[in-house]
Parts: structure tokens; sequence; C-alpha cells
């Protein structure tokens, strides 16, 4: 059984006469413990590709299994479940709630897990120190470099423990030097036994990946092993 | 998501805002101060006018006979000591009003004249200064003789001191002559329950006694003077037949069933149960409708001050959209991170329940200080009741449920990337 199985999944805006299909039947399997990349240019779907394994979009038309279960039909309150238990979201402009706190900001998801306080302090405080911000946690986002913001994001994606690191553009607003750091610590986290889905129009980033999924115009045009 | 979380990211939210929370706060605030500080006054002068009517002859009982009662129904003398014989009864008299004309070897003067029988004095509080009420005896034989306020001395002879003077009444024409045996310093006419329009009929009958005076009564004096029933009696040509009789007990808590009992001899003694022939009023009831009037205008007023409430509330709801509109990523964020639609939708309804609350609380202190400078000013106590604390939370909370929900709903139901895409 795959970690995540889609079908002839299709996305389709405005059906009708000027219809726009950014995603236009792609099938994929995604197995536990892999590192993938999607790359692909602008416009090629890879984002709406992204949303849709990210559970925060629903597709017109097509099957998703996670773990099995079919999540295609599910409802709004079930896929905020699913989303918060199992995928972790990197997204290129960070999205930190800026009102929060480093720490409050990496404890969200376990908030809403129903997490107590001091757990939440726990973990929120590990995750931290991972991306190297132990320092920072009272900071705001305001407060915080670009790649600073991101390593907050990718604390806040690993600290409840997802299986699958969702992670789209993560160097996309940042220098070289910070996106070198953050793409380590998405290395290390694969490493660690996560499930990567890196997407990117990057080739070089792409070569991080195990495998690279290339799309273009809604459709899956590459599915190679990275040697 | 707990409750505590919640309120710590609302207090938060209206901190970040804090000049436009608190303008859309003054809404409520001004809705929440004027309703209370309406029912704190009402409250306040409804105390203070019970209380003043339950001062007033609290232990006295006026029992009437309607209007259009025949002849045969009117209380009669027998009537009267048989109603006496009831235990708990310590005065009963007869009560009757008449105006007249009067004159001394002085003056002449308007006169109200009030008569009974000897328990009168105790049935009206009267006090007497010098010499004394008449007596049964005197109730009896027709005697002629008065009882009159101190100011009405004046008006008659220029002196206090008038026992012994005489006082010619004329009434239908007939005129009797009145000897003065006891001087009161009572104002007959305010301690009698049923006399509040007194002066006006006064005034109305002025023009009808000109005739009595044979010339113009432009400058008229006006006296009142307590009489035995009986005299007025026959000069009236009626002996012993009354329209009221006022009674007391010297257990006020018995009021209400004397009047009862009295009510009940007379049906019996009349043959005439089941009618409305008898009717009993007394200051209590007066209380009471003092109080459902008041009431009634409390109502009505915090009413009307009720709809700044609303429009108040319409400013929440207002504001509340703005903060959606503003946060929609944020909403995107936490609903991509997990929050369910019950979260986002308890988080904003937090915000605009904790705005009104506060609105509420500031609007309730601001309510009852203007009701105690309002009171202060009409010299009536103020009167804060825990119904008024209620009243004030309980309106400012649902304003912002009301309100809130709407905002709110719209926040928790986007879908999480077309929050996210939103800049």
């Amino acid at each position: 059984m795959s970690l995540i199985e889609i079908n002839n999944v299709k996305k389709i805006y405005n059906p009708g006469e000027n219809e726009v299909r950014a995603l236009d039947g792609v099938s994929l399997k995604i197995e536990n413990g892999e590192f993938v990349a999607i790359i692909g240019q602008s416009g090629s779907g890879k984002s709406t590709l992204m949303n849709m394994l990210g559970l925060l979009d629903k597709c017109t038309s097509g099957e998703y299994y996670m773990d099995g279960v079919d999540v295609s039909k599910m409802d709004d309150d079930e896929l905020s479940d699913i989303r918060n238990k199992k995928i972790g979201f990197i997204f290129q402009g960070f999205n930190l709630i800026p009102s929060l706190t480093a720490k409050g900001n990496v404890e969200l998801p376990l908030i809403y897990r129903g997490m107590k306080k001091a757990e939440r302090s726990e973990l929120s405080t590990k995750a931290l120190e991972m991306v190297g911000l132990g320092q920072r946690m009272d900071h705001l986002p305001s407060e915080m470099s670009g790649g600073q913001q991101q390593r907050v994001a990718i604390a806040r994606a690993v600290a409840a423990k997802p299986p699958i690191i969702l992670a789209d553009e993560p160097t996309g607003n940042l220098d070289s030097k910070s996106g070198a750091e953050v793409m380590k610590i998405i290395k290390d986290l694969h490493n660690g036994g996560r499930t990567i889905i890196l997407i990117t129009h990057d080739n070089e980033i792409a070569l991080e990946a195990q495998r690279i999924i290339r799309i273009h115009d809604g459709r899956i045009v590459e599915d190679k092993t990275n040697p | 998501m707990s409750i505590i979380e919640n309120i710590r990211i609302a207090i938060f939210s209206i901190k970040t805002n804090l000049m436009r929370s608190v303008l859309t706060m003054l809404g409520i605030i001004i809705g929440v101060a004027s309703v209370i500080a309406i029912i704190t006054v009402g409250n306040g002068g409804k105390d203070y006018i019970v209380n003043l009517i339950n001062e007033m002859n609290s232990n006295t009982v006026t029992l009437q006979v309607a209007s259009n009662a025949e002849t045969d129904e009117y209380i009669t003398s027998e009537d009267i000591n048989k109603i006496k014989n009831v235990d708990s009864i310590s005065y009963v008299s007869p009560m009757v009003y008449r105006f007249c004309s009067a004159s001394s070897s002085e003056n002449k003067a308007l006169c109200f004249i009030m008569a009974g029988n000897a328990d009168l004095k105790q049935l009206m509080n009267i006090t007497i200064l010098k010499g004394r009420f008449f007596t049964a005896d005197e109730y009896r034989n027709a005697s002629n003789v008065c009882v009159i306020p101190e100011i009405g001395a004046m008006t008659m002879f220029g002196k206090m001191d008038c026992l012994g003077e005489s006082i010619t009444i004329k009434v239908n024409g007939q005129s009797r002559v009145l000897k003065v045996i006891g001087i009161t310093n009572t104002d007959i006419t305010a301690t009698s329950g049923d006399t509040s329009n007194t002066v006006e009929r006064f005034e109305e009958r002025a023009a009808e006694l000109e005739g009595d005076f044979g010339e113009s009564m432009s400058s008229t004096n006006m006296i009142a003077l307590v009489v035995p029933c009986t005299v007025t009696d026959q000069l009236i040509g009626r002996s012993g037949l009354y329209q009221m009789i006022y009674l007391s007990s010297n257990d006020s808590s018995q009021l209400a069933s004397i009047g009862n009992a009295a009510k009940n001899i007379l049906y019996a003694r009349h043959g005439n149960f089941g009618s409305d022939t008898y009717s009993v009023v007394n200051m209590e009831s007066y209380a009471n409708l003092a109080d459902k009037i008041i009431n009634i205008l409390t109502t009505f007023i915090a009413g009307i001050s009720a709809i700044s409430l609303v429009v108040g509330g319409i400013g929440v709801m207002n504001i509340m959209l703005v903060s959606v509109t503003e946060r929609t990523r944020e909403i995107g964020i936490r609903k991509a991170l997990g929050a369910k639609t019950s979260a986002i939708l308890l988080q904003f309804l937090t915000e605009s329940v904790i705005l009104c609350l506060i609105g509420g609380v500031v609007g309730f202190i601001l309510g009852v200080a203007l009701a105690a400078i309002v009171a202060a000013f009409a010299g009536i106590p103020i009167a804060i009741k825990l119904s008024t604390v209620v009243i004030a939370v309980g309106f400012s909370s649902a304003v912002g449920i009301f309100f809130g929900i709407y905002p709110a709903r719209k926040a928790a139901r986007m879908l999480p990337i077309e929050a996210l895409r939103r800049e």
C-alpha cells in the first residue's frame, strides 16, 4: 500500500468554453520515505498538484488514497484533521501568522490537535532548536530574516511529526545561502525517515531529490529516479 | 483549541486595532448605558413613589358604591353598625363630600365639607390643636358643630383661636349655623385618599355656587370643614344613605380582608350578590397601579434605547467583517494547519462577544453613574438590581453573538486554498 496514490486526477477551472485544465488526468504513487521533487514551469500545474496532494483544494474528478483511505470524498473538517495529523506544509511565502511569536506559530498545529500546553511547549521548543532557532523563540516574524522565517515554518511543519512534508518552492524567496541551509534541513528530515514532496521550478534544487517528476500542461511528462 | 486560547487571540486582536475596537465598542457602551440608566432610575422612582403612597393613610380602606347603583343599594347607618361589629375592623365612618358657601361675621369663602361620624378623627388621622373633635352623641343628635383647619380659621376670623365662633354654611338654599369646636392642623383635603382632584372640583363648582353669594367670586377664599354627616344629611334631605365609607384596622395586614368582609356584609344585607355594586379601594391598589404605570414607562423607554444597542451591534458586525477580510490569509493558514470550521467560528465569535462584553461592562458603569446623577437632581434614590446587571451582561453578549455569527461563519467556511491565495 502506497502512502499516497492518486488516479486520473483532474482539476478544471471554468468548465465550459474557456476551461483551464490545470491538472489533466494525473496518476501518481508515492511510497513512504521517498524524497520526490515535482518540477515544472510556472503554469504547468505543479502548484495545483501540490494543493491537491496537500488536501488544500478539491479536485474536479479522480481518486486520492492516503494510506489506503479514500480522502477525495471527505468533508471539510475531516480534511482538516488529516492535514493536521499527516502533512507538514512549507510554503514559498512562509505563511507565518504575523501576530504570533516563532513559538506561537510552531504551536499552532499542536493546538489544533488538542495537545496540552506543557507537551506543546516541549515539542515546539525541540522543533525550533532543531532548525537552529532556539534563541529566537519569542521573536515575531517581522523581527526575523527570510531564512529564519522559513526555518520557523519548517519547525512548524515538523513539530507535530507528520509523515509527509509538503514543500512548495521552499527556497523561492530566499538568498542562496539561506536557501542552502533550508535545503540541508529538508534533506536531514528525509534522512530521518520523513516522506518529502518538494515542488520547484529549479532543476538544481530538484536534483537533491531521489525521484524527479516533471509536469507540463497539467500532465506528468517524466518520472525518473535521480541517479 | 481551548476557550482560553480563543480569548487570548481575541484580546490580542482587539489590542492590535485598539482605536477601531474602542470606536466599535462605543455603540455598545451608549446602548447599554442608556438602557441601564433608564432601568435604574425607573426602579428608584418606583420604590420612591410606592413608599410615598404606602406612607399615606396606609391603614385606611375606602369602600365605594358604584355610581350606577340604586338608592336602596346605598350604604345605610345600620350597615355601618354591622360592619363595625367585625372584630378586625376598628373604625368605620361614612364619607360625605360637599361643596357649599360659608360665611362668618368677618369673611366669606367657598367651603369643602367633609362629613362622617366620630370615627373620622382616627380614620383621617386628624390632629386637634385646640378644642376637640365632635363626639358620637353630637353625631347622633346632628349637632351643629364643626372642626376647622387653622388656615381656614385665619381666613374666616383672621385669628387662630376661634373656638366657639359661628360659621354659616349654605347648601341647596338651606343654611345652618355651625359652632367651631375644634381646630386642626391636618390638611384635610390631602389626607383623604380620593380627593386628589378636590381643588379642581372645587373650582368647577365655584361658578355654580356664585348664586349663593350673590356677588362675584373672583377673589374667592377656600376653606375646609369637618362636620357630622347627620348635619349634611339634613341639609341634603337624605337620611343615612351613603355612597362611600372609610374603614380601618389596627393591623395593617388585615386591610384586604376587612375590605372584603365589609363588602360581603353589604352584599348580604342588600341581597345583591354577584353585582359589582361595592368596590374596595385601598392604598395598596394605588401603589400597585403606580408600580404598573412606571413599569410600562420604563420598559417603553428602555425599549427605545435598546434600538441604539442594535445599531451598536451592526457596528460590531461591520468591524468583524473587516477583521475577517483582513485576516483571510491567517484563516487560510490556520485551516491548512488543521483548524476545523468550528475552531475558526469560535475564534471570531469570541472576539465579537468580548468586544461587546467590554462595551457592556463599561456601559453598565456609565449607566449607573448617569442614573446616580439624574436621581440626585430628581431627589430620588437609585436602585441597582441584580436583574439589571444580568440584563446588561446578557444584552451585550447576545448582541455579540447575534451580530458576530455572520462574519464568523463567513470566515469559517472559506476553503483553505482560497484563503491562502488572498494577499
